[in-house]
């Protein structure tokens, strides 16, 4: 079981994930938010294009996602790799989405990150254990 | 340069840092500033101008009288 702190007087749960490269030959860690409310990891396109991934592809299948403000279509890549608190899951789907930069992340964790793991939310002390299922 | 001083130092800015240092947890502690800016775009565009393990940290604070609904 991995335990990882994150600020409780945040308004949002910010972690750092790392995302492997496309070559598979470096890391990336960039400020995500933990969203239970969303379906699956988002990523900017930005980030995933530095990574060697190709978010541009006319051929990646796109997805309708519904947000808070409406409905949009994003692509879908599947990166090679995402590590969490410490626990990696391999070949993983993320959609290439930009979040506003005020939000002051680069993404989102959604739940097919979190299905992997039975994941406690422990408010009071300021800590997020992620346990493999 | 440790996060805290990184955030404290390029305060409200995005930071691309190389070299970083992370914990058990994927936690950043600590790394080489290459670039920082306001624009976060602008510091995305300089990833591929550095090799190996790089982080991005964001040293700002969502305003108090905002919220956030994603």
């Amino acid at each position: 079981m991995s335990i990882l702190d994150f600020d409780k007087s945040g308004k949002l749960i910010v972690l750092d994930i790392g995302i492997i490269s496309a070559y598979s030959s470096w890391l990336f860690y960039v400020p995500v938010i933990l969203d239970t409310g969303a379906t699956t990891t988002i990523l900017s396109t930005d980030v995933l294009a530095g990574l060697g991934y190709d978010p541009g592809n006319p051929n990646l299948r796109r997805t309708r996602i519904i947000t808070g403000s409406g409905v949009e279509y994003s692509p879908c890549i599947n990166v090679k790799g995402m590590i969490v608190a410490g626990e990696k899951v391999n070949d993983i789907e993320v959609l290439c989405h930009d979040l506003p930069a005020e939000a002051g992340i680069d993404g989102l964790l959604g739940l097919n990150f979190v299905k992997n793991f039975d994941l406690t939310i422990a408010y009071g002390s300021g800590k997020l254990h992620f346990n493999s299922i | 340069m440790r996060v805290g001083e990184i955030k404290e130092k390029y305060k409200g800015e995005w930071i691309l840092v190389i070299n970083p240092v992370v914990s058990t947890e994927t936690k950043i502690l600590e790394g080489d500033v290459a670039f920082h800016s306001k624009d976060r775009g602008e510091v995305h565009r300089k990833l591929s101008d550095f090799k190996g393990n790089k982080a991005l940290i964001y040293a700002g604070e969502i305003p108090e009288d905002v919220e956030v609904l994603l």
